[in-house]
């Protein structure tokens, strides 16, 4: 079992990469040197996607579709936002194109490796590793039987610490309505999660 | 307990995140940059019609559907509405024969030479060329021309040496000479056209051009004389401007030019490309290749100039290019890279694995 502090209030502590990004106010950006923001906000977009949609396959290709989008929209950037907020709002916008085209997956725990090999002291061992996996798949799995507005309210509340009101500001939705949304996907994502625990094998 | 169980979920998927690795993010620039300059650009009025027709459906629709939606599309709105990708095939060059003026008796030698972007010829010759389906060329000499995407179309830039343009068709590309800032346009006329280091200069043998606003007809000649070093640098500076206002008028005082240091060549080349002049900035870099090759921005150059051969699928020169970046430099890696990028997007499977293979090989080392 893995051992977690509790932590009293969620959306008071955003990753360590989004803290940076949050709450500052619109700085002025020199928008014509691409290849200098994509270098800074790469990590940050490929970390909120993995956040979002999980470490899936298609990951780069939703990276690449976000600096697309960017490259095209910058002109039009008047700095009103910063640019870490109208990027996340993007890829926001990315994430909830895919998960709508994609539709959602057939519910089914994946297969896991085994045999994976010892490592040395220090590092979590075999069992741990299996563990998270297995933690990992869970919800995944979980996760992709809410629909894209529930799923991206919860990822974006839960694992990317914000408050709701920011991220009915992000979805262009009402609080109330995100508040709900998040409510309703945590039952879900709990539920289905417990379920799938008591299938595994002791 | 419900903390508990939130904490626990946000902790399964922090250990799934982790940073994207170089080469993917590498990749995945470039992709970006080739796909942005593929797609046609969008211009601030088409967006301003699209917004007020959409302005306007809307209030005729319902108000309040309108003022409910708003904040859902205040997202969408700083995307840009998908647009219609071009499928022009863009304009290429081929030499179709070459006279060796230095033997006793010239002849006119026929050759088939792949399509391509960019031609440099050798003194001694005179090699004769097709672009697109309406303009002939002969160039004389030590001459260099180049095909680069214009605003309404690809433009053939003349660099320097001397060519005999024959116009066959109503619409053919335009001629620029980028040092002069001088761009004229034709269609069934035969015009020579001389750049050298002081002057250009245009002779129209028949039917009439226009060079930027001036009509010259048949029978008559048109000069330019080098901007001074002095007024090169001011137009450089001023490429935003000179944009905006169209082509300069007035001739700048005959001097001789002076030649600019590779570091003066890149920031020139910079500034014009960040003011959306990519042509200049293009010619630019060439200059910086040709007069401080041994330059260590010269490979920078020659990288940045093998991603836009690349876009344009001039393949041969884009691979020329990489293998020259390849070989020192900051980019040498990145350009490695960008040559196996170029063999896959020429079709050519065998060379790409192998240049992969390689590349993966030297990576593992």
């Amino acid at each position: 079992m893995v051992v977690v502090r509790p932590q009293p209030d969620l959306a008071m502590s955003p990753p360590k990469d989004e803290q940076a990004t949050t709450g500052h106010p619109a700085e002025p950006v020199d928008t014509s040197d691409f290849a200098a923001i994509y270098r800074t906000h790469v990590n940050h977009v490929f970390h909120q996607l993995t956040r979002l949609a999980g470490p899936i396959p298609e990951r780069e290709d939703l990276v690449q579709e976000v600096f697309i989008r960017l490259h095209r929209a910058l002109p039009t950037f008047r700095g009103e936002a910063s640019l870490a907020t109208f990027i996340r709002r993007l890829t926001v916008n990315v994430a909830y194109d895919f998960f709508r085209k994609r539709g959602r997956r057939p519910q089914e725990l994946p297969q896991l490796e085994h045999g994976l090999p010892d490592l040395p002291d220090g590092r979590p061992s075999q069992a741990e590793l299996l563990h998270d996996q297995r933690q990992l798949q869970m919800l995944l799995v979980a996760l992709d039987r809410l629909s894209p507005k529930k799923r991206i309210a919860f990822s974006l509340h839960v694992f990317d610490g914000l408050p709701p009101a920011q991220v009915a500001e992000l979805v262009g939705a009402r609080v109330p309505a995100v508040r709900q949304r998040i409510r309703h996907a945590t039952a879900e994502v709990t539920a289905h999660v417990s379920k799938l625990a008591a299938r595994l094998p002791k | 307990m419900m903390d508990d169980k939130l904490a626990e979920l946000r902790h399964t998927m922090e250990t799934a995140v982790t940073d994207i690795d170089d080469m993917t993010a590498a990749r995945i620039l470039q992709r970006v940059t080739k796909q942005a300059h593929t797609a046609p650009p969008r211009h601030r009025s088409n967006r301003r019609t699209t917004v007020l027709v959409a302005a306007a459906a809307a209030l005729a629709a319902a108000a309040t559907v309108a003022i409910v939606a708003a904040p859902k599309l205040q997202a969408i709105a700083a995307e840009p509405a998908p647009s219609i990708q071009s499928v022009t095939k863009p304009t290429t060059l081929q030499v179709v024969a070459v006279t060796q003026l230095d033997s006793h008796s010239p002849t006119r030698e026929p050759v088939e030479r792949p399509a391509r972007r960019s031609l440099r010829t050798e003194p001694g010759t005179i090699v004769h060329a097709t672009v697109g389906d309406g303009l002939e060329l002969e160039l004389h000499g030590s001459a260099d021309i180049a095909l680069t995407p214009g605003s309404d179309g690809d433009e053939l830039h003349l660099h320097s040496g001397k060519l005999i343009a024959r116009y066959t068709a109503q619409r053919a590309v335009p001629i620029v000479i980028d040092d002069y800032q001088t761009r004229f346009l034709a269609s069934h006329a035969t015009v020579t056209v001389e750049v050298s280091v002081s002057r250009v200069e245009v002779i129209v043998h028949r039917g009439e051009i226009r060079i930027d606003d001036e009509l010259v007809s048949q029978g008559q000649r048109w000069q330019r004389t080098a901007p001074t070093r002095a007024t090169a640098q001011n137009i450089e500076a001023q490429v935003p401007a000179t944009n905006a206002q169209g082509s300069t008028s007035s001739s700048p005082p005959n001097a001789p030019r002076t030649h600019r240091s590779a570091a003066q060549l890149y920031a020139a080349a910079e500034r014009a490309a960040r003011a959306g002049n990519h042509r200049t900035g293009r010619a630019l870099l060439e200059k910086l290749l040709r007069r401080h090759p041994n330059d260590k921005l010269a490979t920078i150059a020659a990288y940045e100039l093998a991603l836009a051969a690349q876009r344009e699928q001039d393949y041969p020169l884009a691979r020329q290019l990489a293998k020259r970046a390849s070989q020192r430099g900051p980019l040498a890696r990145q350009a490695r890279l960008l040559a196996c990028q170029i063999e896959t997007d020429s079709g050519d499977t065998h060379a790409a694995d192998a240049c992969f293979q390689a590349l993966r090989g030297d990576s593992s080392r």
